[in-house]
């Protein structure tokens, strides 16, 4: 009965979100904040998938940004140099993000902790020193622009806005379809491996496998995120795509509430929109910021969802319990 | 364990507290400069930009009011924030000096809509995007950097609103953007005065380039090495990475080869960094090299015997005797630049800022198309890095001044026009 | 051509030592508390604004007393960080969160420096510039100093570790922790001191580089990583190891230009990292963590 009405408190809140998602380009639609809104589902994807294997896994992956990096330019390179339809260049993307799954996948079944965080770091590093210098490629530092705008099977999408629906649907899909992956099979047994992987193996589950299929889920959402990326800005360059840009999706991850889909987005939300609606505070944002999420980590590092759902609780076993719950447990 | 959460849940509502309450005020362009923040929000209360409106094609009236709205793309924070206030500094002296001389358009006062364009090419078209949304402004100074200008012209051509970039890459001028004007000398330009040096004036025989792998460096590398080449001169490229902390091995191939000119086209951080190294690794060749070495920020990051006797190819050269530059650089010192000197960028966005003056007065309203027209009819219009006369790709100067450095101060060498 | 080698050696060694020390330092952190202090390049950065802009520009002090001062300053810095942010962040469950946690922090620094010292760079004019002769060849003073500095430094570090009784409490609170508070030393002060000890050594290394790369905002964050690659190639959270590991890729690195073009010099240390992680992840010098 508890657990029918904490569902439904859920359902109630992330039908609000969705209105919230549809109603907004229409009430603000200068193009300014489309594509903000957009660049927030596109963060809101490629973190889903940091989640996944980073939240529910537990492998340390800090080379989203890479991630995004490399789904952008190959949508960019193949609509500049072909002017094809956009399909090519999204299945293109998918390949690049299998083989770079693999890729990073292999060194988390050898090393683990720092070293993987590290490796990623490094892999990170040198896609974007790739990206910024193979100007014959990728256009240095100049970037990539004037590609076709995105073409599916003969519908050219012209404006933001419909962009933006068509991201739109998308990620929710991503959302519901990573909120039932954390209750699902798989998702316990990735967080078995994160919590206990010697366990995994004595069940007959191959943890091989499951660190295989949480980094080919982050990439291929990685991916995913920069192919529409490229398609929305309609321009690719590296400064975008730097080390400390990165920084940004595991605050998102953080402060959102690693592990939890809801946390995602709330992370996405707040990290993405900020900097924009704070312009305002000039050059005290970013410390301002900054400092407030460090905060936020030292003292609940488990992250904005996982404060409001303990919120919740608080308030249900103070209504229901009276004598039995004093509130006081922690 | 309480204290922490209550301090958890204070933080989160200061964060969504500040999601909220300014969700409100979003839809209005907020200008972080002190002073012109009164007077702007003053105006932004009778024209809210958001709701509900589209971006509008060409030939659109900006909102008739009082005040007249200039956009200004600095790049106030990010990887040049340095240079993006000397952007602000000056662009704020110019409006100053405007309106104490009685205003534009019949004593109407010029406010400038300021943003930080992060120095990166995505927040860029943000900033671009912001000001799209404001009915009020006519026009856009900035952004500075090519990248960024190759990313926002497409949008400020979309929504009819003329901006001047102080991009110098030659494919600036391929963009067949009848909105996009470009203000300084470009790339070809002050690159083929280098090689005029190097061919006319030096007689080098090999010449080695040093230059950043940006949009920059490899422009010009290109341009020098074309040119010496077509006078039978070698030419051996050294590629600097962004970044990069170390050019031994570059300095030394050009050592070993035995060139006999070094040119150093690179952004201020390597370009320090070669001027150190050449001199530790013993090059002492002659040196053509790109501005930065004339503006006090960079030459002060060397040792005087690193860049004496350099020549370098500017926009503009702070000493010089022509009497206009001399009050400028004093005024600027004196009132905005506290007490640095006026260089490059200030001397730059000054200018742009005052020649956007001169065609709104031109154009004789706010009307973007007609401001647009206006500047593509630019002729003769003085400014401190030459005379402005627009051509066919929307481009104003064809000069660039030579200066070069001795005893550790760049004075003015000469003037090279362009053919 | 020997005149090539020589100096591209010279500068492979002097960089090395940078590395190395760079090394050094996180590894000092990561053995005593298990952290892994990401905004370490930050606090090299906070060292180099310190002394240059605060003591030597700011009051004019004599080099000597600014170097003195500013590893004062670190030490205490270093010592505060620990007990006020590490510590939290070292009892987390995931080690992840440490790691996002000084990530973060290093932002906040960043954006702390900037804010004190404004976004302009700048360098001390005349500090440690100029040329050493030896016969034909010519190298940077710089590089000289900076490769005698950090032999005395690792020197001096060792005898500490070693021979005094804080070095040998906290070579004990690395190995063993409860056992270590057993034996009545206060682990909590001996990780603080640690941490303290890393941020002199972040000191020296910032004073060391600002001939180098000026100072600047981002003047660290090159060397940061290939820090971390120095640890990983020589083997992670063992100082000799770490040691060995910066030096070597001070050198390949510089030699690497005679054989790659020089702009792909960068990426050197890194894919030195990745194919030492994937071949032998304990390092060359084989230390399991």
């Amino acid at each position: 009965m508890n657990t029918k009405k904490r569902n439904s408190t859920s359902l109630i809140l992330a039908a609000i979100c969705l209105a919230a998602a549809i109603v907004l380009p229409l009430v603000y639609s200068a193009t300014y904040f489309v594509q903000l809104f957009s660049q927030t589902l596109i963060n809101l994807i490629a973190v889903l998938g940091l989640n996944v294997v980073m939240g529910m896994a537990g492998q340390s992956n800090l080379g989203t940004i890479a991630l995004v990096a490399l789904g952008s330019y190959t949508t960019a390179i193949i609509a500049d140099r072909t002017g094809s339809t956009t399909i090519v260049g999204l299945l293109a993307a998918l390949v690049v993000a299998l083989i770079v799954g693999l890729m990073l996948g292999y060194p988390s079944l050898r090393v683990n902790g720092i070293f993987l965080s590290l490796t990623t770091m490094a892999f990170a590093q040198i896609v974007y020193s790739l990206a910024n210098n193979m100007g014959w490629l990728t256009g240095g530092s100049m970037g990539i622009k004037g590609y076709p705008k995105p073409n599916l099977f003969g519908w050219e999408i012209g404006s933001q806005r419909q962009l933006y629906y068509l991201i739109l649907v998308i990620a929710v899909l991503l959302v519901v379809l990573s909120a039932r992956l954390a209750k699902s099979k798989y998702g316990r047994a990735m967080k078995a491996v994160r919590d206990n992987p010697e366990a995994v193996e004595s069940i007959g589950l191959s943890v091989t496998k499951l660190k295989m299929m949480a980094f080919l889920i982050a990439t291929v959402l990685g991916c995913l995120a920069g192919v529409f990326y490229a398609w929305v800005m309609q321009y690719v360059g590296p400064t975008t795509f730097t080390t400390d840009q990165g920084t940004k999706y595991v605050v998102m991850l953080m402060l959102g509430g690693i592990g939890s889909t809801a946390g995602m987005v709330i992370g996405a939300i707040l990290v993405t929109c900020l900097p924009e609606i704070l312009r305002f505070m000039g050059d005290y944002y970013q410390l301002v910021f900054y400092s407030i999420t460090l905060i936020i980590l030292l003292v609940y590092p488990k992250g904005l969802a996982n404060l409001f759902m303990e919120i919740k609780e608080k308030f249900r076993l103070r209504g229901t319990a009276g004598a039995a719950g004093k509130g006081k447990e922690d | 364990m309480k204290i922490k959460k209550a301090l958890a849940m204070l933080c989160t509502a200061a964060l969504i507290g500040s999601l909220a309450g300014c969700g409100g005020s979003a839809e209005e362009t907020k200008a972080p400069e002190k002073e012109t923040e009164k007077a702007t929000e003053a105006a932004k209360e009778e024209t809210t930009g958001g709701s509900g409106e589209q971006e509008t094609g060409g030939g659109s009236e900006a909102a008739s009011g009082d005040t007249i709205y200039l956009g200004l793309s600095a790049k106030i924070t990010g990887a040049d924030a340095a240079n993006g206030d000397r952007m602000v500094k000056a662009a704020t002296m110019a409006v100053d000096e405007i309106n104490a001389n009685g205003g534009l358009l019949g004593g109407r006062k010029v406010e400038l809509v300021i943003e930080d364009d992060q120095t990166d090419n995505a927040a860029a078209l943000n900033v671009a995007n912001l000001f799209i949304a404001n009915d009020d402004i006519c026009a856009v100074v900035g952004p500075w950097n090519s990248g960024q200008i190759l990313a926002v012209e497409e949008a400020y051509e979309t929504a009819g609103i003329p901006f001047m970039g102080l991009g110098t890459n030659p494919s600036l001028l391929e963009l067949d953007n009848e909105y996009c004007f470009l203000v300084r000398a470009n790339d070809t330009i002050m690159a083929s005065a280098a090689a005029n040096l190097i061919i006319n004036e030096i007689g080098a025989k090999k010449v080695g380039i040093m230059y950043t792998t940006n949009e920059f460096g490899t422009g010009a590398m290109e341009i020098v090495k074309a040119a010496c080449e077509a006078e039978n001169i070698e030419v051996l490229p050294e590629a600097i990475n962004l970044g990069d902390t170390d050019v031994t091995g570059q300095i030394l191939e050009l050592s070993t080869a035995g060139v006999d000119c070094m040119v150093v086209w690179a952004s201020d951080a390597e370009y320090v960094i070669t001027a150190r190294q050449a001199y530790e690794l013993g090059l002492d060749v002659e040196v053509v090299a790109s501005p930065a070495v004339t503006m006090d920020q960079v030459r002060e990051l060397c040792e005087p015997e690193w860049v004496e006797g350099w020549y370098s190819v500017t926009d503009f050269v702070s000493q010089q005797d022509d009497a206009t530059v001399k009050e400028f650089c004093e005024r600027y010192a004196s009132d905005y630049g506290e007490g640095q000197n006026a260089e490059l960028y200030v001397a730059d966005v000054y200018s742009s800022v005052m020649l956007m003056a001169d065609a709104i007065e031109r154009a004789g309203s706010t009307d973007r198309a007609a401001i647009k027209d206006a500047l593509a009819e630019t002729k003769g219009f003085a400014m401190l890095q030459g005379v402005a006369n627009c051509d066919d790709s929307n481009a104003f100067i064809h000069s660039a001044a030579v200066a070069q450095i001795k005893d550790y101060t760049p004075t003015m060498y000469k003037t090279v026009e362009a053919e | 051509m020997l005149q090539s080698i020589i100096q591209l050696l010279v500068t492979g060694v002097a960089l090395g030592f940078v590395y190395a020390l760079v090394g050094v330092e996180y590894t000092l952190i990561w053995q005593s508390s298990g952290l892994l202090n990401v905004a370490h390049n930050m606090l090299i950065t906070t060292a180099a604004y310190v002394f240059a802009g605060t003591f030597i520009l700011g009051l004019g002090w004599p080099v000597w007393l600014g170097v003195l001062a500013t590893l004062v300053v670190m030490f205490i810095l270093g010592y505060l960080i620990s007990a006020i942010i590490f510590n939290p962040l070292r009892s987390m469950p995931l080690t992840m969160y440490s790691i996002v946690g000084t990530m973060i922090f290093a932002k906040v620094i960043n954006e702390a420096l900037r804010l004190i010292y404004g976004p302009y760079t700048f360098t001390i004019n005349g500090f440690m510039t100029g040329v050493i002769r030896l016969g034909n060849v010519v190298f940077a003073k710089a590089y000289g100093v900076i490769i005698v500095v950090a032999v005395v430094i690792i020197v001096l570090l060792q005898s500490f570790l070693k021979l005094t009784k804080p070095g040998k409490a906290i070579r004990c609170v690395s190995q063993n922790k409860n056992a270590a508070s057993i034996m009545g030393i206060n682990v909590d002060v001996s990780i603080n001191v640690s941490t303290g000890l890393s941020c002199v050594i972040c000191g020296i290394i910032g004073i060391l580089v600002i001939p180098l790369y000026t100072v600047s905002l981002t003047m660290s964050n090159m060397i940061g990583l290939k820090g971390w690659a120095a640890g990983i190639v020589g083997g992670f959270g063992y100082i000799p190891g770490t040691i060995v590991g910066g030096l070597l890729i001070g050198i390949v690195e510089s030699m690497s230009v005679l054989a790659i073009p020089s702009t792909y010099k960068d990426i050197v240390a890194f894919v030195l990292l990745i194919v030492v992680l994937l071949i032998r992840p304990g390092g060359i010098m084989r230390h399991r963590i």
